[in-house]
């Protein structure tokens, strides 16, 4: 039978994803579907792309709301041939067992969890006929932990499938090598469950907070780890006397659930900065002969244009073929060395911010990176981008100038070793043939990841970048 | 997998290692089973018959079967360990520990460490405890506390004939002394259990509910008296998660710290007096290390302090049960 009915399950676009939602349902149960329709648009945490059907004939069956985040594997619909009643797809999606995403390193076997548990002195009914009260099952929980021989705790376990937190590379430091909720909160990168939105107060300041219909979210604690305690409460009711209060009464803010690409965004970036110790170097580069090349090429071109960021891009690779120890990734304690540059474009997009990557940048022309850019741009605007058009890379460029932003510091993206941060090409006062005078600058800083890109490695990349734009025949010979 | 009481699955894992290692033996009162009686050794089968048939198949040598005389028993079995038998004694009841304190609380337990190391203990005392059938007040202890207190000693408290074989393997091919509590009432409490050896590892808990608004710990007895509550409580629209500790000595605090973090309520089921208690213990290491994780107080469901009454409706109102639990619980919710 199973042959004539077909799961649609999460799939996994990508070495990183775990999790994702629909978006939408483009059919509805009952309706015919044909190869390659799009049935439905899944969101992850970093790209919006079309499911396309993969087998021949109804969907009976729609799972998963729109919206909702699933795992990887998860079943989502069931679409099924001609003939196949409702019972039988009934049946087959009781009895479907989700796939898990991958093989997870295995710590030790554990034997903590699962023991068969009588439910009543008399010895009865085991334990799966207790309550389901959180969103992952008691037996879903002991499944994962069963299927992947985990040795971990089962409340951990539970955590990191609601968190779809990837266990591959958790290692138990729990009781007897257990990978405990710490553990895999490291791995996340803060707190789950509950612990994520607790209002840390201490008992009597709670109780006072409820006398006083004082709102505990907008008190900010003084008390250790930020508990608020009983003189913050009174502080507040006494209407802000102390520096402690935000705001009492009702909040003066709308919220929105985020979006996965803003949770990628949080979660990436959050681990950059708590993982990998950043450095920053500066310098400032003169943009006259670059500026004067790129409007010799534009005349040429005609029509098409290419941006100074587009040449930017292409002295980013050249660069990284120049000084090839730069060209790295630090990533699960191993250090990548990469033979072609790969280079992250920095794409602002209406609901956060994609890098989209050039690969080859060091191969290419200046038109072709310029034609390159444009495409995936367009891409990630319209939420058209392939997992392969933005995994990998060693180096992201961010260019913030247009704005007519001076200079910043950048966040790596992980697990890439830098990134470098522009600012506008602006008139400014310098250096120019050992007289004072106005000249057309560009700040750069490059935020390095120090686990992969030493200083003096970084300033060699810089010299080799600052060389590149201030000689820009060699960008287009 | 076949279905085993309790009863049946720590008999079954004392003929598996007694037969796997020739240096476990068995000594206790009455082990062999009617030895005495007219029918002699086996015709009886045993108080409580958990070492039926290991006299017929292991001989007097290794199945010792021992005049009424706790110390003796414990004595013999802490120097059987020392020199290199594994022992596995019984002690009819717990409540008989007084008797045999010594050979376990300052022998036993301090072998390793007064001897740099070099000596090991590998001692188990089988032991049965727990109220529930009118045995009165010195045949129906859970004294468990007072053993976990001694370092050097680790204690069991199964709940279930799954974890009383795995515990009660591990026990024997561990190498310190243990204390390893039957109860009573839990004897023909069945459960599958794998017809082949397997063990359960001593301090590692084991999540018999899962929920999210009120961690429940409790323990052998009290599991199921928790489990049950927690099952009505659902009703209730209330969420509770049962922790089984299964060994109180080594404790698995981290699992119940984990848990209280989520549900920030706790109640703790214990059979034993509530003073200087498994109950109160937890509740203080939940108190200073899960403080700020704390929604309600902490509250304990143990018997008061007194002697276990033996009539019967007064034992029955002595005893933690399924409403008090609940009653807790509700209460915990109710709180701030």
């Amino acid at each position: 039978m199973s042959k004539d009915i077909f799961p649609v399950v999460m799939p996994k676009l990508g070495m990183e994803m775990t999790e994702g939602q629909i978006t939408k349902w483009h059919f509805k149960e009952g309706d015919a579907l044909n190869l390659g329709a799009e049935l439905a648009d899944i969101e992850t945490d970093k790209l919006s792309i079309p499911y396309e059907v993969e087998f021949e004939g109804n969907l009976k069956s729609v799972i998963a709301e729109e919206g909702v985040t699933y795992p990887v594997g998860k079943l989502l619909a069931v679409i099924a041939a001609e003939g196949v009643t409702d019972d039988q797809v009934d049946e087959f999606v009781s009895s479907y067992k989700s796939v898990e995403p991958e093989e997870v390193e295995v710590a030790e076997a554990g034997g903590g969890y699962g023991s068969a548990v009588p439910s009543s002195s008399n010895g009865a009914a085991p334990a799966q006929t207790g309550p389901q009260a959180s969103s992952v099952s008691s037996d879903a929980v002991r499944t994962f932990i069963e299927e992947n021989n985990l040795n971990i705790s089962p409340i951990a376990a539970r955590l990191a499938i609601q968190a779809g937190v990837d266990l591959s590379s958790v290692s138990g430091t729990g009781r007897l090598g257990r990978i405990s909720v710490a553990n895999v909160e490291a791995a996340a990168g803060g707190p789950l469950g509950r612990k994520a939105n607790r209002v840390n107060a201490s008992p009597v300041a709670k109780r006072l907070a409820k006398q006083k219909g004082v709102d505990l979210d907008v008190i900010q604690g003084t008390g250790p780890n930020g508990r608020i305690l009983k003189r913050d409460v009174e502080g507040a009711s006494a209407g802000g006397g102390l520096a402690s209060v935000v705001q009492v009464g009702p909040a003066r803010y709308r919220t929105e659930p985020l979006s996965g690409m803003r949770k990628a965004i949080a979660r990436r970036l959050v681990q950059s900065k708590t993982e990998a110790p950043h450095h920053y170097l500066r310098i400032e580069l003169h943009m006259a002969e670059l500026m004067s090349l790129r409007e010799g090429i534009n005349k040429r071109l005609g029509d098409k244009k290419v941006s100074v960021n587009d040449l930017l891009v292409r002295a980013v690779g050249l660069a990284l073929r120049d000084v090839p120890e730069a060209n790295v990734q630090y990533a699960d304690d191993e250090m990548r060395f990469f033979n072609q540059a790969d280079v992250g474009v920095a794409v602002a997009v209406e609901s956060g911010l994609i890098t989209p990557i050039v690969k080859g940048a060091c191969k290419k022309s200046v038109l072709q990176i310029s034609g390159e850019i444009a495409a995936l741009a367009e891409k990630a605007r319209s939420g058209g981008l392939l997992p392969a058009d933005i995994e990998g890379g060693t180096i992201t460029l961010s260019n913030l100038g247009m704005f007519g932003i001076q200079g910043f510091d950048a966040v790596v993206n992980p697990p890439q070793g830098a990134i470098i941060a522009v600012g506008a090409v602006e008139e400014r006062p310098a250096n120019v043939n050992g007289l004072l005078d106005l000249a057309p600058m560009m700040h750069v800083t490059m935020s390095c990841d120090h686990r992969a890109i030493d200083g003096a490695v970084g300033a060699k990349y810089l010299a080799a970048f600052k060389d590149l734009i201030e000689n820009p025949v060699s960008l287009v010979i | 997998m076949p279905e085993k009481s309790m009863r049946d699955a720590i008999n079954e894992c004392l003929h598996q290692e007694m037969e796997r290692d020739e240096n476990v033996i068995v000594l206790g009162e009455d082990v062999a089973g009617g030895m005495g009686s007219p029918g002699g050794p086996e015709a009886i089968g045993g108080v409580f018959s958990l070492t039926a048939g290991l006299f017929t198949k292991y001989g007097e040598q290794r199945v010792i079967d021992t005049p009424i005389s706790e110390s003796a028993i414990v004595g013999a079995a802490a120097g059987a360990a020392l020199a290199g038998l594994r022992p596995v004694a019984e002690i009819m009841f717990t409540d008989f520990m007084g008797l045999c304190l010594d050979p376990v609380y300052n022998q036993g337990a301090k072998f390793k460490y007064m001897f740099g190391g070099k000596a090991k203990t590998p001692m188990v005392i089988r032991t049965t405890m727990g109220a529930g059938m009118s045995a009165a007040a010195q045949h129906s202890q859970t004294n468990y506390a007072w053993l976990t207190s001694i370092p050097g000693v680790k204690c069991a408290v199964p709940s279930n004939a799954y974890d009383a074989k795995g515990l009660l393997t591990s026990a024997i091919r561990g190498e310190d002394p243990v204390m390893y509590f039957e109860h009573k009432m839990l004897y023909m409490a069945a459960c599958e259990v794998p017809d082949e050896s397997y063990t359960v590892p001593f301090g590692k808990g084991n999540l018999t509910r899962e929920g999210s608004d009120v961690t429940i710990v409790a323990f052998a007895r009290m599991v199921h008296l928790a489990n049950e509550a927690a099952d009505e409580l659902v009703a209730e629209g209330i969420s509770c998660e049962v922790i089984d500790p299964r060994t109180t000595s080594p404790l698995d605090e981290e699992l119940i710290l984990e848990s209280v973090q989520q549900t920030g309520r706790l109640v703790v089921v214990d059979e034993s007096n509530p003073r200087c208690s498994m109950a109160s213990d937890i509740a203080g290491i939940v108190a200073s290390q899960a403080f700020d994780y704390l929604d309600a107080p902490i509250k304990l469901v143990t018997p008061p302090h007194t002697p276990i009454p033996f009539a019967p409706n007064l034992e029955y109102a002595y005893l933690p049960s399924k409403d008090r639990i609940k009653q807790e619980v509700q209460q915990v919710m109710e709180a701030l």
